[in-house]
């Protein structure tokens, strides 16, 4: 473990270490993925990590907030053979922030991340201290947050929509990738000719299971994509709101989380009722008026997918732009 | 119609509406090795859900049959793993029509079955032979037609066996079915690094102004198999290489490698550019065959480590067979862009190793100002290995540290496994996906393929006028000498298997 971030012995420590596991292999890294967080140990962290190794080789900076006395760092190379004895690796560098907070300034890790290739920082630790997307303006190519586990979401989510116009880096919410399934399952189940008449004369909707935040991104996607009108709220209450002269409901009940099931309801003026619902054995089912025919694999996109999903990407969700745009 | 803005901002998937697939020669290989796992792969990655499989064969199978037979084919390879729920889902969406591929009657009972789709697919794995009897029927019941939706006849290869039979086979599907009903699959550019051939060239600004003759001295496509025909004697006697590979898969290769930019990535305007290709190959006759040409049949020698027959002790092939079990070509495109660049290729049975790559080598600097380069092998060569390690190699000239200017070829290397650790789709899946959304782009219009076979057909023509026995090469090694004096009457060598 070193005291100081010296790039240079950064470097050859990482040369070194992976050597040892891939002496021949041409050396690939995608991105810098720089990662805050107060604890090692968070499930998040660890099941990202996991996916990620074998899967993009890469150059992950964690920095621990508050790790206590001096700042200092610690270094490693994970790799990875697949079927085809080709190596992937990532290396790994570790900052414990101390006491002098130094670690955490984007000056001390700025010179470990390799240059021109895409810099992510994912916001890990608590997001009523997020100074992101401002801080990394300039440094990263796009900043992720978590926002579940926030408890008051739709905060974050007002005071985000307010702020994105003038941001330069462009942020995701792993929420909102986790529900992308979702909204895909949403919008196929509605997508029969005679699925489509009753998806707009709906009354009702009500969501149960799944986190809160998840929720709330959800009734927010169907609330700009059916244009409905009305406050956007949180998922402790009932969103009420209207399209046209009709009144819309949306409800969210037995909060939970995405990958431990749910089941959509939705209700029409007619009074008919559809529920699309997870089977638990991998696969959404349907049941109600003209729904006979679907069946759908619906698998739930833990952190490590989420993560890799979105290092994949270019830009912004602009579906996800779209949708925080219009919170209210 | 009611609209469905769910959908908008979704649409970067390919989200196919809901549809009905029946496979005609269910019982066959072509639908247990690779259409069953493709469609229950589609399955379970949420591609496909709302749809219907239906297995038509002669062989008398119910539904519960077939069920079953597919239950066997996802219980091996990574599919063994699946929970059974998943299988059982997808399992209960197979139904079967055993009937003649003749008979009315087994057209009516699959009306019963695929009418209440609106969206239909008929894929043809049978024998050519049965086209004709297929298609004729599926109009005469009106299955070609799909008033709220839509029908598509995806056709297996191979198509035709010359122009006139290629010919033949389009005007017996034209009699039934649109061209933009027809799609003629080539499972070979559903690879994803054939695919990736034209990302490299249009996805990057830095090739396209070299891709001419003026920077290009000469390419190479190679195929080459480790493996001789083995228990496909029969077959191959009929097929041949020239028809096996190079009509189809290499022409496919060459076609992207070659083509002029499209304005777009619609299907037509791709396809326009790749026909086009094929319109302006320089035609080879009988009377320049020798020059342009070399065939080859395999003798006994060894590969993988293992002493291997000739061709003509295969079993089912005759010891007097003149079939080539390797080509060699020297072609010329007669454009603007690509006069006097020779375009190589290589492709053959029991060679040295199993790989396929396309090599571009640019011409050396006008000046070598380093007396010491080598002249050989110094070009800068662009290197797309499609199978195995598929990737990109660029070779570029580097100084040897040291007090003397020593100049050496050092490679620049861009590779799948070691940058993207998963498996891509298999080439069915993305080829069905892409019939089921409608992109054919991936798929062979009539006047591509009749294009191929106009160009084929006069080698194969020039073949047929020569009696003289084939070269022969050893097993496990890189083809006949002929091969070699072919590449060096325009100062190449092949690049080493």
């Amino acid at each position: 473990m070193n005291r100081y971030a010296d790039p240079v012995a950064v470097e050859a420590e990482l040369r070194k270490n992976q050597q040892e596991f891939s002496p021949n292999e041409a050396r690939t890294n995608l991105f810098n993925l720089v990662v805050y967080t107060e604890n090692f140990d968070d499930v998040r962290l660890i099941e990202a990590l996991n996916y990620l190794h074998g899967k993009r080789p890469s150059r992950v900076v964690v920095v621990r907030r508050h790790a206590g006395g001096e700042t200092r760092t610690d270094v490693s190379a994970r790799c990875m053979a697949d079927a085809n004895d080709k190596v992937m690796c990532i290396q790994e560098i570790v900052i414990y922030s101390g006491d002098d907070r130094a670690g955490a300034s984007p000056e001390f890790w700025t010179p470990l991340l390799i240059r021109d290739i895409p810099v992510f920082v994912w916001w890990l630790s608590p997001l009523k201290d997020a100074p992101v997307p401002e801080l990394f303006d300039g440094i990263a190519d796009r900043c992720f947050v978590d926002t579940r586990g926030v408890p008051d979401a739709h905060l974050f989510y007002a005071d985000f929509s307010r702020k994105f116009p003038s941001l330069n880096t462009a942020v995701s919410d792993f929420s909102w990738v986790r529900i992308g399934p979702l909204l895909k399952l949403t919008a196929n189940f509605f997508n029969p000719a005679e699925m489509r008449e009753k998806l707009h004369d709906l009354v009702s909707v009500e969501f149960k299971g799944g986190h809160r935040s998840e929720v709330e991104l959800f009734f927010q996607w169907l609330k700009v994509k059916l244009e409905w009108q009305g406050k956007s709220g949180s998922t402790g209450q009932t969103w009420e709101l209207t399209s046209g002269q009709r009144k819309v409901f949306l409800k969210h009940s037995d909060p939970g989380t995405l990958e431990h099931g749910f089941e959509l309801t939705f209700v029409t003026s007619k009074g008919e009722t559809c529920v699309l619902k997870d089977s638990k054995q991998g696969f959404a089912v349907a049941e109600g008026v003209g729904t006979s025919k679907y069946t759908a694999v619906f698998r739930y996109l833990d952190t490590g997918k989420a993560l890799v999903s979105e290092v994949d990407k270019n830009a912004s969700d602009r579906l996800y732009l779209e949708v925080m745009k219009a919170w209210t | 119609m009611f609209s469905n803005p769910l959908l908008d901002g979704l649409q970067f998937a390919k989200e196919p509406s809901p549809f009905v697939i029946t496979i005609f020669g269910a019982t066959g290989d072509l639908t247990r090795k690779k259409l069953i796992p493709a469609l229950f792969s589609l399955f379970l990655k949420g591609n496909i859900s709302q749809f219907q499989v239906v297995g038509f064969a002669r062989r008398p199978w119910t539904k519960e049959t077939f069920q079953t037979e597919a239950a066997s084919m996802l219980a091996i390879g990574h599919y063994a793993h699946v929970p059974e729920a998943q299988k059982r889902a997808f399992l209960d969406k197979l139904d079967f029509v055993s009937s003649n591929f003749d008979d009315a009657d087994g057209y009516s009972r699959l009306a019963k079955v695929v009418n209440v789709w609106d969206n239909k697919v008929y894929y043809l794995s049978t024998p050519p032979d049965d086209y004709e009897n297929i298609v004729r029927n599926l109009g005469a019941a009106g299955l070609n037609k799909s008033p709220g939706g839509y029908s598509r006849v995806i056709v297996e290869k191979p198509f035709g066996r010359d122009l006139a039979t290629a010919r033949e086979l389009n005007d017996i599907l034209s009699s039934q079915l649109e061209e933009n009903q027809i799609y003629r699959i080539d499972h070979y550019i559903g690879k994803e690094t054939v695919q990736n051939i034209l990302v490299l060239r249009f996805a990057n600004g830095i090739f396209e102004p070299l891709w001419n003759n003026r920077y290009i001295e000469n390419i190479q496509i190679t195929v080459s198999e480790s493996i001789g025909v083995g228990t496909r004697g029969n077959y191959y006697e009929k097929s041949g290489t020239l028809r096996d590979m190079v009509q189809n898969h290499i022409f496919q290769i060459m076609t992207l490698l070659l083509m002029e930019p499209p304005n777009d990535l619609s299907p037509d305007t791709i396809r326009t550019e790749k026909v086009k290709v094929l319109k302006s190959l320089r035609p080879i006759t009988h009377k320049n065959v020798r020059d342009f040409t070399v065939r080859g049949q395999y003798a006994p020698g060894i590969t993988q480590g293992k002493a291997v027959k000739g061709y003509l002790q295969e079993d089912g092939v005759s010891p007097k067979s003149q079939t080539e079990t390797f080509v060699a070509l020297k072609l010329f495109l007669d454009t603007w862009r690509w006069e006097g660049v020779p375009v190589f290729i290589r492709v053959g049975k029991s060679m040295t190793r199993r790989m396929s790559e396309v090599a571009v080598t640019f011409k050396q600097p006008p000046l070598q100002i380093f007396k010491n380069q080598a002249t050989d092998g110094g070009s800068n060569q662009l290197v797309i290995h499609i199978q195995p390690d598929e990737g990109v190699t660029f070779s570029i000239n580097a100084k040897i540290p040291g007090y003397l200017t020593q100049v050496r070829p050092v490679n620049m290397d861009f590779a799948y496994g070691n940058t993207f650790g998963e498996s891509t789709p298999e080439a069915y899946e993305r080829l069905i996906l892409d019939c089921l959304v409608g992109d054919s782009t991936l798929y062979t219009r009539r006047d591509e393929i009749e294009a191929s076979w106009t160009f084929i057909t006069r080698i194969l023509q020039g073949w047929a006028d020569d009696p003289s026995p084939l070269p022969q090469y050893k097993a496990g090694s890189a083809g006949p000498e002929e091969a070699k004096e072919l590449a060096a009457s325009s100062g190449v060598k092949w690049r080493k298997l």
